[in-house]
């Protein structure tokens, strides 16, 4: 960096950062103190990475999305299962209420605290109200139109639901214990409560799919289903934990392998494989190598944030 | 013998804003003191092609795509034979651009560093680091500005975001402020003074545009809580903005419809009889490259209660403001209650701001020290070079690997169309236009809003 012509001549009073007075500094005098900050910050961005970036977090944060998407993927196989394979909706929504009961129970004290009678059933009369208007909704749309749409919210809701609880627990220790258990303490509403938008995108989606059943009971069924396997077993179960994401992608990779065909679930697998080990490298690498060093001016000259701090 | 000067930008009037007025008092005062000088711009409407404003300023709208907020959409080499014929046509020595988001600014740059002319930058604003658009934009500058002459900021702090953004060699960078033209701002009359008096009240005045980075969410809360504390103060809020509505319902559910008066967008010249109606003027943005208001207020003897961000701590005297010590509504409320403090107490005496202000910021002197800038340019030791191979090997320093190539092969492209003209439409085909006849004048005699005297369509 050059220095500055003025250094060398020395003035009388020292030159300070005012517009409104007079200086007898030339305009294109520069506060050494900022060179000197500069010339740090540029020795910064040479030099080592500064933070030292922690993979586990990294896959974890990228393997959080591949869970929500095995997760999003019961919604398309109980859907299949009543809409193409014609199996009686009312034994699959049994066999997922059993299941939530015993998962339930395994916290038997605390079930009352999530599943309370009363507002079991206001949901179960909702659902019982709503389904022949959701049968009924948006018949004259193609069914074409609808897998579209269903894919886009889908999307949009993987995004979201993985988004919005990707900032890590501030109590990290806590945080760690929540990871290695399989159940979620469900009294802690901290960490594995997706955001409102993500649960709005899920049930939208979920209910436009419903639209395209035969009966009012095949609708009933599949909301119960859809509502139990992705909004209140997530909250009961840790889907990110090693056995539960291994039971769900050997059941997803089952239903693809036996109805598709395992052309496509090798297709499917190895497009997982490759996102689960090479992007959090990747990222690690980018993190490792290209990120900006000099952090500290990132929001250095951004609007500041406004605090409410009083009502 | 004054130089030829073209000033390129994509806010001018019949816009009015920070930018237009500068570029607009900037170029009359360049003009008193004996320079010539044109402005380039887009259309705005059917305002398209040459229009001359007083003292013969002489404006080329040129019909572009307007893509956001007046800003046209960027394609680096379209303008360029626009550009080329208006920089040819007129003579033009120095290109002066405005505003790293104008995107004309940094294109007439751009060519004129091409085409071997020499090129100033003014930048007013300031910007981050972490957003997309402010990553790209400063890409951008990187590139446009790489031969560029000099730099000038209208605060410190702005210099040293835009030090920070390209990195070029600190010399070339001068801070200049705006000014204002304190004869619009003047003191309360008399009668205006007697009428205040007779209210025996303390008017608040806000004029914000009502957007987000301007502090709404502060202000809106802040309102009704020091309506609350005092029954004996009064806000007046100009501007508009998506946050209008906010402030409406504020009003409607607080029921200070008496104690606030929401006066919308107000014509810049009338905004000196709304401050003069207040004894305090209330500024709670979130960032400020400069803060021109501030001093405007000022200039009407208004107490200045501001949020202590970007530019705002230079522009002052600390007599006339009080800081708020955070960006907090808290902060500013406690800054609020000591300016109506000082007001009630009249421990604070602000009848001398006027004339002291009116030393301070002056349209003459900043045309003085731009000019100033100007010549260094040509008396410099390290002139910047406008060789082609130079200017190329400049791009090459670039650390970044794709956005080294891809400015070279911009670069390439931009000299190859200089060739690819002068074969076409050769120099001397195109008609040289002749000047206004200008000769150093005393600033007083010819100042004011602008207004139109005459419209051309483009001659010859």
């Amino acid at each position: 960096m050059a220095t500055n012509p003025t250094d060398k001549i020395m003035f009388e009073k020292p030159w300070s950062r005012l517009l409104w007075i007079k200086q007898k500094y030339p305009d294109n005098y520069t506060d050494p103190h900022f060179i000197h900050f500069m010339e740090k910050m540029k020795k910064r961005r040479e030099g080592p990475p500064v933070i030292d970036y922690d993979f586990s977090q990294i896959r974890k944060d990228i393997l959080k999305f591949y869970n929500i998407f095995l997760n999003s993927c019961f919604i398309y196989i109980s859907f299949t299962l009543i809409y193409y394979y014609r199996i009686d909706a009312r034994y699959l929504a049994g066999t997922v209420t059993l299941i939530t009961m015993i998962v339930s129970t395994h916290k038997d004290k605390e079930l009352t605290s999530l599943l309370n009678v009363k507002s079991s059933l206001i949901i179960i009369f909702t659902l019982l109200t709503l389904s022949p208007i959701l049968r009924s909704l948006s018949m004259t749309t193609a069914s074409d139109s609808i897998w579209t749409v269903s894919f886009w919210i889908n999307i949009i809701y993987i995004l979201t639901c993985a988004t919005s609880s990707l900032s890590p627990s501030p109590h990290e220790e806590e945080s760690k214990i929540q990871e290695q258990s399989i159940f979620y303490d469900i009294n802690d509403h901290s960490n594995n409560k997706p955001s409102n938008l993500a649960t709005n995108l899920l049930l939208a989606n979920v209910a436009m799919l419903a639209s395209r059943l035969d009966t009012t009971t095949d609708v009933f069924c599949f909301l119960l289903t859809a509502i139990q396997v992705n909004i209140i077993l997530p909250r009961i179960i840790n889907i990110s934990h090693k056995k539960v994401a291994t039971i769900s992608s050997m059941i997803v990779y089952m239903f693809v392998g036996i109805t598709i065909g395992y052309r496509i679930t090798m297709i499917f697998l190895f497009l997982s494989v490759s996102y689960t080990v090479l992007v959090p490298r990747l990222f690690h690498y980018w993190q490792i190598n290209y990120r900006r060093r000099d952090y500290e001016i990132l929001d250095l000259w951004d609007p500041r944030t406004p605090m409410v701090d009083c009502q | 013998m004054g130089f030829n000067i073209a000033m390129a930008c994509d806010y001018f009037y019949p816009q009015l804003g920070g930018i237009e007025f500068h570029i607009y008092h900037l170029a009359q005062s360049l003009i008193n003191r004996g320079h010539n000088v044109i402005i380039i711009t887009h259309q705005y409407g059917d305002r398209t092609g040459v229009r001359h404003l007083s003292n013969g300023l002489k404006v080329y709208h040129i019909p572009l795509f307007v893509l956001y907020r007046e800003t046209v959409f960027p394609c680096v080499f379209y303008t360029f034979p626009m550009i080329r014929n208006i920089l040819i046509r007129e003579n033009i020595q120095i290109v002066h651009g405005h505003g790293s988001a104008s995107d004309i600014a940094q294109e007439a740059i751009l060519h004129a560093n091409s085409m071997g002319l020499r090129s100033v930058f003014t930048d007013h604003s300031l910007y981050g680091f972490d957003v997309l658009g402010s990553v790209l934009l400063n890409k951008l500058l990187k590139f446009t500005l790489a031969s560029v002459d000099r730099v000038i900021c209208v605060s410190n702090i702005c210099k040293e975001n835009i030090m920070y953004r390209t990195g070029f060699d600190p010399s070339i960078y001068s801070v200049i402020p705006n000014a204002v033209i304190t004869s619009d701002f003047t003191q309360p009359t008399p009668e205006e003074q007697a009428i205040k008096k007779a209210k025996g009240r303390i008017t608040i005045v806000c004029i914000s545009r009502l957007f987000p980075n301007k502090g709404c969410d502060l202000l809106v809360r802040i309102l009704p809580m020091v309506c609350k504390m005092h029954d004996d103060v009064d806000f007046i809020m100009v501007g508009d903005g998506p946050r209008f509505i906010e402030f409406q319902q504020m009003v409607e559910a607080e029921r200070l419809e008496e104690r606030i008066t929401l006066l919308g967008s107000v014509p810049h010249e009338h905004i000196r009889d709304v401050l003069c109606q207040g004894d305090i003027y209330l500024h709670a943005s979130l960032t400020e490259a400069f803060g021109t208001v501030l001093v405007e207020a000022a200039s009407c003897d208004l107490l200045v209660v501001t949020t202590k961000v970007g530019g705002v701590p230079e522009v002052l005297p600390e007599h006339m403001t009080v800081f708020a010590a955070k960006c907090a509504v808290s902060s500013i409320i406690e800054a609020t209650n000591k300016g109506i403090e000082l007001i009630r107490s009249g421990e604070v005496d602000t009848s001398s701001f006027h004339t002291e202000l009116s030393t301070m910021y002056e349209w003459s002197d900043i045309a003085e020290r731009t000019e100033k800038v100007y010549h260094a340019i040509y008396n410099s030791p390290k002139k910047i070079s406008k060789d082609w191979t130079i200017m190329i090997r400049r791009l090459y320093t670039h650390p970044g690997f794709w956005a080294r190539h891809l400015y070279i092969f911009c670069a390439i492209v931009e000299f190859s169309l200089i060739v690819i003209f002068d074969f076409l439409y050769p120099r001397d085909e195109i008609d040289r236009a002749p000047k206004w006849p200008t000769h150093p004048r005393k600033y007083e005699d010819i100042e004011g809003v602008p207004h139109e005297e005459e419209e051309n369509i483009l001659d010859g």
